[in-house]
């Protein structure tokens, strides 16, 4: 007598082509989801040790509390961490003497969103201004506008992110004068942001 | 006188009993509910998989060049979502594109896997930039601590040719010349980052005759 498949090879089919499509849902799901959720992301690493608005120096290590993976050890940096919800945000940059200072903005969720480099010859003073989508005017094709009181407006995809800011060292140039150029830059909640 | 017949109850094969057959469907369907549930269960869990298979590195969402991986549009939002999910992993935080771009070596230009316990030479040219810097660190990104104390070389502070070219030799034992000391066993990895160069974000489109350095092996115990 013979026995009867508990499925049908037409039913197995759909199962291999069920499974298919959930492992590629599950892929982009993943995929996308995961610099959210991550808790080992920067934002997350940041978060931990550096507090609202106030510039704190990272280590080159690799390890210690304020470090991040990936660092140059050929720059100082330092961070701010920003959050329009519960203030303004505002990145001052005072003239310095030598050299040079890269700056990046990130969101929370992993995207470079603005980055300039500064240099001694720029002797002039910079506010770059930081506020959310809702908050922004002007071109929206440009994520930096020049507003009225030439401030650079720098619109974040994220109300919570944070600037890093490196300037390189050696060359004659030890962390302690890295810091001190990197201390022309302020950061913070409005006018609080000077250097 | 009437006899009575005795009724033989013959139960006919072709025609099973109504409570085996429910049964049967019953079976079935159990069978079907859990056939789906394990496939779904399958998906999800290879799908989850592979995102971690394929955010390990960032070969997937950079360009090679050499034996070079650009991160080419790490610093903008148009980032690839794999190298996204890579940085998200592993804490990374990418140079904006206005800041510059940052290649990554895991290998030789013979394709073979840098090793810490091997020697190799990287001769430039060096794409054009404001500065660069080359830094030769574990899978982790934690540069080597060493007694020599040198973890990178800058293009401000390396020992050049009389023609302007470099060699820096990476390698666990002193060299003479540039050299950048390695240290431990297992695989290492070489980070040039380039700062305020042309190429990063919608600058200068990358093409394979663009000059990056090679890494070549020099000893290998």
């Amino acid at each position: 007598m013979p026995v009867t498949p508990a499925l049908s090879p037409a039913i197995l089919v759909q199962l291999v082509l069920l499974t298919a499509a959930v492992t590629g849902i599950s892929h982009v799901v993943t995929l996308l989801e995961l610099p959210s959720h991550s808790r080992d992301n920067a934002f997350a690493r940041i978060q931990a040790t550096v507090p609202l608005d106030k510039q704190v120096a990272l280590s080159n290590s690799g390890s210690g509390p304020a470090s991040l993976p990936f660092g140059d050890p050929a720059m100082a940096t330092a961070v701010c961490r920003f959050d329009l919800r519960q203030s303004p945000f505002q990145v001052a940059i005072s003239p310095f003497d030598t050299g040079f200072v890269t700056i990046g903005f990130h969101s929370r969720n992993g995207l470079a969103f603005y980055g300039l480099t500064v240099h001694a010859a720029d002797a002039t003073r910079l506010d770059l201004v930081v506020s959310d989508k809702s908050e922004a005017r002007g071109d929206p094709s440009d994520s930096a506008t020049a507003t009225a009181n030439h401030a650079v407006a720098v619109v974040s995809p994220d109300p919570e992110g944070f600037v890093l800011m490196s300037t390189p060292l050696g060359d004659g140039i030890g962390r302690a004068e890295a810091d001190e150029r990197l201390a022309h830059i302020g950061c913070g909640a409005g006018s609080t942001a000077t250097p | 006188m009437l006899h009575r017949m005795p009724v033989a109850r013959v139960r006919r094969p072709s025609q099973p009993p109504a409570r085996i057959v429910v049964a049967g469907a019953w079976k079935r369907r159990l069978m079907l509910v859990l056939a789906v549930l394990a496939a779904i269960g399958t998906g999800m869990i290879v799908g989850a998989g592979l995102t971690r298979l394929s955010t390990r590195t960032e070969a997937i969402g950079s360009v090679g060049q050499g034996p070079w991986r650009l991160l080419v549009d790490a610093g903008t939002p148009a980032i690839n979502p794999y190298l996204r999910a890579y940085f998200a992993r592993t804490g990374q935080v990418p140079l904006a594109a206005a800041q510059g771009l940052t290649a990554v070596a895991r290998r030789d230009s013979a394709g073979r896997l840098l090793k810490r316990n091997c020697a190799y030479r990287v001769t430039g040219p060096v794409p054009p930039a404001l500065f660069w810097t080359l830094e030769a660190a574990d899978t982790h990104g934690v540069p080597f601590e060493t007694p020599a104390r040198r973890q990178s070389f800058t293009s401000e502070d390396i020992l050049r040719d009389s023609t302007g070219k470099f060699a820096i030799q990476i390698a666990p034992r002193v060299q003479s010349g540039n050299w950048s000391p390695i240290a431990g066993s297992g695989p290492f990895l070489l980070v040039l980052r380039l700062y305020e160069t042309p190429m990063s974000g919608a600058g200068l489109p990358i093409s394979h005759d663009m000059a990056f350095p090679t890494v070549e092996p020099l000893s290998c115990p």
